[in-house]
């Protein structure tokens, strides 16, 4: 009878414990294992200087219209309910992650775009193998703007189960908020991945992650509430100047969309039954998204242009065709990803690789139409 | 015979011993300096683990004001405060007073630190000083005042209101005087019958603050029972009533909103000036 008992018992325990770590997926290279590059100082390479502009602007659908809620820049007890509220004590056993814009009469929250530069860009540190099948990509996102509008009171750069973000911090002390983006490994390609000061857009899931709480446990320094991220992303498009000289510019876009993330839905306590099935879908399919990729700077123009297959994600799905053409005088491409034909909760994916050379735009040479091959 | 026997026994193997933990002290200690982020985290567990031992180096450590130090002052300032030995307390006083210390992220961990120690008196002699022009670090001293329902404290966090253009240390003052009021505004009878003044749990646990202010005098109407009896303000109380309602009045509509709307629900339970 005891042995009945016992048994199962300490399987369950040896399980839990060595199921403490998601794995790296096989296929991926070992020099994306360790430690990326890092430079904590934001620099040139992580925001626009002067005369300079946004390599990526979203064109359409609009994701942020109809938005229920926006943190303030700073502090507010709003805020910072809303995550308690929604993370309630020993709420990570029942589900790690709430979407921010909760909302009963939705099956899922609506994805939402945010627009930064990444500051940090690789493997997490440890992800708990029950929500996860792999172990996550994380992005770290710097930016300004719309961006703080995501970002809880407890995104404050002061985190410190991140020692990347204390050396940025320490580095940048008025950086502002900072925001994770996080993929599992096993439906993203960490190929893809934006590389340390790449301008980065993220559309996808925008939620709570009720296992990183802010601020101390002791002492007097009362909690900020929890950290909001975008886990899991459904695109994730970025930018990168590969060469910079006054006569021409490269530059190489990442795009890489999936709605697969993993089952981050698992209830942990319940994880051996659901992690079998689970897995989060982002609602890509079923419309069009429409993105310009431009130069780094005003005044030039496209000269030529490849595309190619980037690394694809793990798993099966439904390839998302895409259009690039030259846009807007050539001063733009516009990539069209079309998940139209899908239906919303379909598995779709599309990975590729945007190179452009841009030229002055006064500069001699074919005027006409570009085609990208 | 024996017992000198084992005495010399017991020493030759202690100074191996010693040595050891002498060793992993010291590598902990370079640890704290590493990008690796498992080394800092080991490091990190090892001194959380040997407070006698980490105090004296990372006080040290605090104090060695090298730009390229920066984070390892960050991480010093840190794992000081979660050690809880009052003695870091002046280390921190010191580096605060002695403008030494350029890098703003480690002045806020070391405000952070004196908070979780309970030395708030410090962080107000500090802001009071004038020595602190960052904003980022302005911001974090009211957020460590935040809850702080003891006169010291309320005063200055309506200086640091109305001494302010800045949004971001506005918008943490008024957290941090919300969080004074809102235990007040919940509950305002058992705010009435505390033996404190019964605004914070926070205010003053730790005895190293002065002693606590009376209880708000009230109307004679409230001894009676009368709910709608409201509470007689302190003279920090008023500094920060004055201090909202500038802020009520400024140019930025969003602390503007904010500072209304806090001292609206303040003016429900209390007497204003």
């Amino acid at each position: 009878m005891n042995a009945r008992a016992i048994l199962p018992a300490l399987c369950l325990c040896y399980c839990f414990t060595v199921s403490g770590c998601a794995p790296y997926p096989g296929r991926v290279a070992a020099s994306l294992k360790g430690p990326q590059l890092r430079n904590g100082v934001v620099g040139p390479a992580t925001e626009t200087a002067g005369g300079s502009r946004e390599m990526i602007v979203w064109n359409a659908p609009d994701l942020n219209n109809g938005q229920t809620w926006a943190f303030s820049p700073n502090y507010s007890q709003d805020d910072i309910d809303r995550s308690l509220n929604l993370c309630p004590p020993a709420g990570v056993l029942f589900g790690e992650w709430k979407d921010v814009e909760k909302n009963q009469s939705q099956h899922v929250a609506p994805m939402r775009l945010i627009h930064g530069w990444s500051a940090a860009s690789q493997f997490a540190g440890s992800d708990f193998w029950g929500t996860h099948r792999y172990r996550d990509w994380n992005v770290l996102l710097v930016g300004s703007g719309g961006f703080e509008q995501f970002a809880a009171p407890a995104n404050d750069p002061n985190f410190a189960d991140w020692s990347e973000v204390q050396d940025l911090y320490v580095q940048n002390p008025e950086i502002g908020r900072i925001i994770e983006v996080e993929w599992d490994s096993g439906f993203f390609a960490p190929e893809m991945a934006p590389q340390l000061g790449d301008e980065t857009v993220v559309v996808g899931r925008w939620d709570f992650d009720c296992g990183h709480e802010s601020a101390t446990k002791s002492g007097e320094v009362k909690t900020t509430g929890f950290r909001s991220e975008m886990h899991a992303p459904a695109i994730l498009i970025s930018a990168h100047i590969t060469k910079n000289e006054p006569s021409s510019l490269q530059t190489r876009y990442k795009i890489f969309a999936g709605s697969r993330s993993g089952p981050l839905d698992t209830v942990p306590l319940l994880f051996f039954f659901q992690r079998l099935w689970g897995t989060h879908i982002n609602q890509l399919g079923g419309q069009d998204y429409s993105i310009a990729l431009q130069a780094p700077q005003d005044g030039w123009r496209i000269a030529s242009c490849t595309s190619e297959e980037g690394t694809p994600p793990g798993g099966r799905s439904k390839k998302i065709e895409t259009q690039l053409q030259p846009s807007d005088g050539g001063k733009s491409l516009t990539l069209t990803l079309l998940a139209k034909p899908f239906n919303s909760g379909a598995r779709v994916g599309r990975s590729m690789i945007v190179n452009a050379v841009w030229v002055p735009e006064n500069s001699p040479g074919r005027q006409g139409a570009v085609k990208c091959e | 015979m024996r017992v000198s026997l084992r005495i010399r026994l017991l020493g030759l193997l202690a100074v191996p011993a010693l040595l050891l933990g002498a060793d992993k002290l010291q590598d902990a200690l370079a640890g704290l300096k590493s990008k690796d982020a498992s080394t800092y985290e080991k490091a990190a567990e090892f001194l959380a683990k040997h407070p006698q031992q980490a105090r004296d180096p990372l006080q040290k450590l605090l104090q060695q004001y090298d730009d390229k130090d920066a984070l390892t002052r960050f991480r010093a300032a840190k794992l000081l405060g979660d050690l809880n030995d009052q003695s870091s307390a002046e280390v921190m006083k010191k580096v605060l007073f002695s403008g030494l210390e350029t890098n703003a992220a480690v002045r806020v961990e070391i405000i952070r630190a004196l908070a979780k120690l309970g030395r708030k008196d410090v962080i107000i002699a500090y802001s009071n000083s004038g020595l602190e022009k960052s904003a980022t670090v302005t911001a974090a001293i009211a957020l460590a005042l935040q809850g702080s329902a003891d006169e010291d404290s309320k005063a200055e966090l309506g200086r640091l209101l109305s001494s302010t253009d800045d949004e971001r240390v506005s918008r943490a003052a008024v957290f941090a005087i919300s969080k004074i009021y809102k235990p007040v505004l919940e509950n305002p009878r058992n705010a009435m019958a505390s033996k404190s003044s019964g605004l914070s749990k926070a205010a003053s646990s730790r005895g190293k603050l002065p002693a606590p202010p009376p209880p708000p005098s009230t109307t004679p109407d409230d001894k009676a029972g009368n709910a709608k009896a409201k509470l007689e303000p302190t003279a920090a109380d008023q500094a920060i009533f004055a201090a909202l309602k500038a802020k009520g009045e400024s140019k930025n509509p969003a602390i503007t909103k904010e500072a209304a709307a806090l001292l609206q629900e303040i003016s429900k339970i209390y007497k204003q000036p």
